[in-house]
């Protein structure tokens, strides 16, 4: 069982939680920004919601980083839109923090059964 | 459906992307923002309703613009909805507000921080003002550039700076091409009487054009014109600004009345300006110096100071080059007289500040060190400071402050900071200079050029200006570099308290300690080699005692006593007078007095008996004229031979006492007693040595004694003669006593230059004691502020370990092992500070050798002992904080946690 630097994950928690989402959705394939949005919010039942500004900063930034790369893309009778897909770089952060996420999940989820259980 | 665009590019406004990249980016937000509406319609939201949520998706979109900022211009500081011109105004504005706000909130760290720089700055301005005043602009001629002495040289006898013959000097004015004009200057006593007996005061003859070559007006009055300088003119005199003031009230109406001088009517043609003070001989006045037929060819007689002003464009290789022709063309034709002698050609600035130039460095670089300590010093204090303040900055890094403007705030801090210090250094340098300018006596101050300017003036003031902006961004680096790395999250989460960069801040604030440590240590060593080097001259043997000596100088008049006899009658009468007095131990008289500054004598010499020396390779020697009282007066020893007597007079055969430098150099391993020395061809210029005397410095204390030899004044009586006093105490109140015995004599003989020994050798020893002192003053300062630095470097540590302490102490430490423990980490600092500072020592100390007397510039007892005093001093500024380490409790020291 890796240990878990307690201390990172606290500070990558609120950054890295959203980071997490975005680079899992697209790991199967490339979506565009309104679409991660409306994933997000669907698949975590309206728990989660970005909006448009917070979506892009994190966006800007994961490309900046290099994680993911934005393209536009024209679709014939439609207009176009801008995709975002993983890199090498993604791929390897997205292995990364999911190990710690789940880790952690893990721990959580040991403390807080209840113990009888 | 609603245009998004323009919401957008408000939103984004003072991005300022590229066209093509702000296109892209409002594209892909408006179509997020269509679908999005999109959608709320279909769902059956109202067109208002919708529109207001679509809108809600923009918010927050500052931290978009700031990251996209930040993405495509990286150099832009981060500034919010105005133009970037205006913000640096008012960002500077701000920095400033802020930072004097920041500044007033810890008054304490404040107020110690504005004193240390204050120390730095003050050392700093009190020696550049010396430095400027002294050596950059000692005198403020129109033409200083241009302006240039001109000695005569002797290279074998490896003399660059001797006085200038009659002949040879008429003979350089005519023929020379590279000069404007060229002025010589002869230094003559002037008894000035009116009616009661006469003063007698120091001046100068000078030639035509001399006011004019320094670009001197008079302040009342005029000066001199050409024709002052012809023969047979009107005798006329100007006279120096403070001796008007003192002697004639600074009466303007003095101009145009007649002063007796030398007995002969002088018209007073004007008045110098204040500040006007050259030849830097003590003069009080001005004559025009004429010469006759007999003076003009005369090339034996050295006794001018030369100095010209160079043609525009000419350098002084040139002149240098020109003038030395000309000395060959002389010396081929009168070899007898000038064989061996050539010319020198100096700056005037930097033939007037040789003595300031050699003790300029040395008072520069301590007073450098004693800033770079102060700095070192406060740059630990704000490290300590920025510690406490990482919550604050973490705060503003999270709020959107870029790093950049962050480190710009804290400069400006800083920068605040180090101007207050200079401020009040500026105040501490103004008094320290003050004490400083009184440190030279005033008879002995007129002969320093510039001496009278040292002080405050404008160009000291943007010095001192610079210098403290300059230490401020120095010492607000370390602190600004440090809170760069501030990491945030971090900083935020542990309360301020951060870990990860404690051990960054602990080891640059024991780096700057050590830097500290050893810049002191160093500064520590060149102040102990200097005192002992003073108390060396102290202890030095002058060959006589100055206690309770008093010297007064008695001079004839030139229209009286023209035979010997009658100056001899003289002499012996006055000093009968003055022995009686019932203070008087002792009295006699030689002609100059040693360590008065009254020049010297010298003489050539062939050894009877002996091969004769070729011409212009004869021995020098130094030549006095003495009674026989003279030498039990002043307390001298005789080593061989005897004393001159009453016997010794004008019919007995010339008789001569040496010294023993002269016996050993001319008599090595002989008895110079009974062999003779012949000075000219007449009968009685061969003397015959009676006895050697003990050495007597002549000028300087840490001299060697020069070869010397003492002539009786019953056979080589001449017009002036110092009185030399011993009395049973302080001999200065005897002075008017003296001045009444004279005056019973002859009313018409003038006393003058009346000083006790003891004073004269004070005067002598005043600028090596103003370095000392002020090298000592740095040196201690700098062992402040470094025993303060470590002092807070220890108690910060045992701040940061309390914790640590606390579960040492709940183990079962004793305090003693507390004590060591911090100790120890003090002492690791202080031992790392103090070898580093040796070895700066070893380095530096040897350009000081020129100061230093009996002892060396690697005196192991002075290292040591500076090591110790440091090291002592250190343990004590660690044993406070370590000694607080002990009272930790260890129940508290855990809760803080």
């Amino acid at each position: 069982m890796q240990s878990i630097n307690a201390q990172k994950f606290e500070r990558e928690l609120k950054k890295g939680g959203a980071e997490l989402l975005v680079l899992s959705l697209l790991e199967a394939r490339q979506r565009h920004g309104y679409e991660l949005r409306k994933l997000i919010e669907t698949r975590s039942d309206g728990a989660l919601k970005f909006n448009a500004a917070s979506l892009y900063l994190l966006l800007y930034r994961l490309e900046k980083r290099g994680w993911i790369e934005g393209r536009w893309v024209e679709k014939a009778g439609e207009r176009r839109r801008r995709f975002y897909k993983l890199t090498k770089d993604g791929k390897k952060a997205l292995a990364a923090q999911r190990s710690i996420w789940e880790s952690f999940v893990a721990a959580i989820n040991r403390i807080t059964r209840p113990e009888n259980a | 459906m609603p245009d998004w665009k323009p919401e957008i590019r408000e939103r984004l406004a003072g991005v300022k992307l590229g066209p093509a990249r702000e296109a892209a980016i409002i594209e892909e937000l408006a179509q997020y923002l269509e679908d999005y509406y999109a959608e709320l319609r279909s769902n059956g939201a109202m067109e208002a309703e919708a529109y207001q949520q679509t809108l809600g998706e923009l918010n927050g979109s500052e931290l978009l613009a700031r990251e996209l900022r930040r993405e495509d211009q990286p150099a832009e500081p981060i500034v919010f909805g105005t133009n970037r011109r205006g913000n640096m105004i008012a960002d500077l504005w701000q920095d400033l507000r802020f930072g004097a706000r920041m500044l007033m909130k810890r008054p304490g760290v404040t107020f110690v921080a504005a004193l240390a720089t204050a120390m730095g700055i003050c050392a700093n301005t009190t020696i550049f003002s010396f430095v400027h005043s002294m050596i950059l602009r000692p005198f403020n001629f129109a033409d200083q550039e241009r302006l240039v002495v001109v000695w005569e040289r002797r290279s074998e006898a490896g003399e660059d700076r001797d006085r200038v013959a009659t002949g040879n000097f008429m003979d350089w004015r005519e023929q020379n091409r590279s000069f404007e004009r060229l002025i010589a200057v002869e230094q003559q006593y002037f008894d000035l009487s009116d009616g009661d007996q006469p003063e007698r005061f120091n001046g100068h003859l000078v030639t035509a054009g001399f006011f004019d070559a320094l670009g001197v007006k008079a302040a009342y009055g005029r000066t001199f014109l050409p024709e002052d300088n012809e023969p047979g003119h009107e005798r006329v005199v100007a006279l120096r600004h403070g001796f008007w003031r003192q002697r004639f009230a600074g009466d303007p109406s003095i101009v145009g009345k007649t002063l007796t001088l030398n007995g002969k009517p002088f018209t007073v043609i004007g008045v110098a300006p204040a500040d006007f003070n050259y030849p830097y001989h003590g003069g009080q006045l001005w004559t025009p110096l004429v010469f006759d037929s007999r003076t003009r060819n005369d090339r034996g007689r050295h006794y001018l100071d030369v100095m010209g002003l160079l043609k525009p464009g000419v350098s002084i290789p040139q002149a240098q080059a020109d003038l030395e022709e000309i000395a060959r063309g002389i010396e081929r034709r009168f070899p007898e007289t000038n064989s061996g002698r050539s010319v020198f050609v100096r700056s005037l600035r930097e033939d007037a500040v040789r003595g300031a130039a050699v003790a300029a460095p040395i008072g520069m670089g301590a007073a450098i060190f004693v800033i770079l300590i102060a700095c070192a010093n406060v740059a630990n204090l704000l490290l300590a400071r920025a510690a406490g303040r990482r919550q604050e900055i973490a705060v503003r890094l999270a709020l959107g402050a870029s790093r950049r403007r962050l480190i710009r705030q804290l400069l400006t801090e800083s920068v605040l900071l180090g101007i207050a210090g200079g401020a009040l250094g500026l105040l501490l340098s103004v008094w320290a200079m003050k004490v400083l300018s009184r440190g030279i006596p005033q008879d002995f101050a007129q002969f320093i050029p510039g001496y009278e300017r040292f002080g405050m003036n404008w160009t000291v003031f943007a010095f001192t200006l610079l210098a403290s902006v300059g230490a401020g961004s120095l010492f607000g680096l370390a602190p600004a570099w440090q809170a760069a790395k501030t990491d945030f999250n971090d900083a935020l989460k542990n309360g301020g308290k951060g870990q990860s960069s404690a051990g960054s801040v602990r080891r640059m604030r024991g780096a700057l300690v050590v830097a500290e440590i050893a810049l002191s240590l160093t500064l520590l060593i060149s102040a102990g080699l200097l005192i002992r080097s003073f108390a060396e001259t102290l202890r030095a043997d002058l060959g006589l005692r100055p206690e309770n000596v008093l010297a007064l100088q008695v001079a004839l008049p030139r229209d009286g006593y023209q035979e010997e006899s009658q100056r001899i009658d003289f002499f012996a009468r006055l000093l009968r007078r003055v022995e009686g007095m019932p203070e008087v131990v002792g009295a006699g008289a030689i002609n100059i007095v040693p360590f008065s500054g009254m020049g010297m004598s010298t003489t050539s010499f062939q050894i009877v008996g002996q091969p004769a020396f070729p011409k212009g390779r004869q021995p020098i020697i130094h030549h006095r004229v003495a009674t026989p009282g003279y030498f039990h007066a002043a307390g001298m020893a005789l080593q061989k031979g005897r004393w001159f007597t009453e016997l010794d007079d004008a019919q007995a055969p010339p008789a001569l006492l040496i010294n023993e430098t002269a016996a050993r150099r001319f008599f090595p391993g002989r008895d110079p007693v009974g062999e003779r020395l012949k000075f000219g061809d007449g009968e009685r210029d061969t003397s015959e040595i009676i006895g050697v005397v003990a050495d007597v410095k002549n000028e300087d204390l840490e001299e060697r004694a020069d070869p010397t030899a003492y002539a009786p004044f019953a056979q080589k009586p001449g017009r002036q003669m110092n009185l030399i006093l011993h009395t049973r105490q302080d001999p200065t109140p005897l002075a008017s006593a003296v001045r009444s015995e004279v005056r019973e004599l002859d009313r018409g003989v003038p006393v003058s230059q009346v000083k006790a020994l003891s004073r004269m050798i004070d005067e002598r020893l005043s600028s090596k004691r103003l370095l000392t002192w002020v090298i000592g003053a740095f040196a201690a300062a700098a062992l402040l502020l470094a025993a303060v630095g470590l002092y807070a470097v220890i108690s910060y540590v045992v701040a940061q370990r309390t914790h640590e302490i606390g579960v040492r102490m709940a183990l079962g430490a004793e305090s003693r092992d507390i004590l060591k423990l911090v100790i120890r980490q003090g002492l690791k600092l202080t031992l790392i500070g103090v070898s580093l500072g040796l070895t700066g020592a070893f380095a530096l100390t040897r350009a000081m050798s020129f100061f230093l007397f009996g002892v060396t510039a690697t005196d192991p007892l002075t290292f040591t002992g500076a090591s110790l005093l440091l090291g002592i001093v250190a343990i004590i500024a660690c044993w406070v904080p370590a000694r607080r380490a002990t009272k930790v409790d260890p129940l508290i020291a855990l809760r803080c946690e």
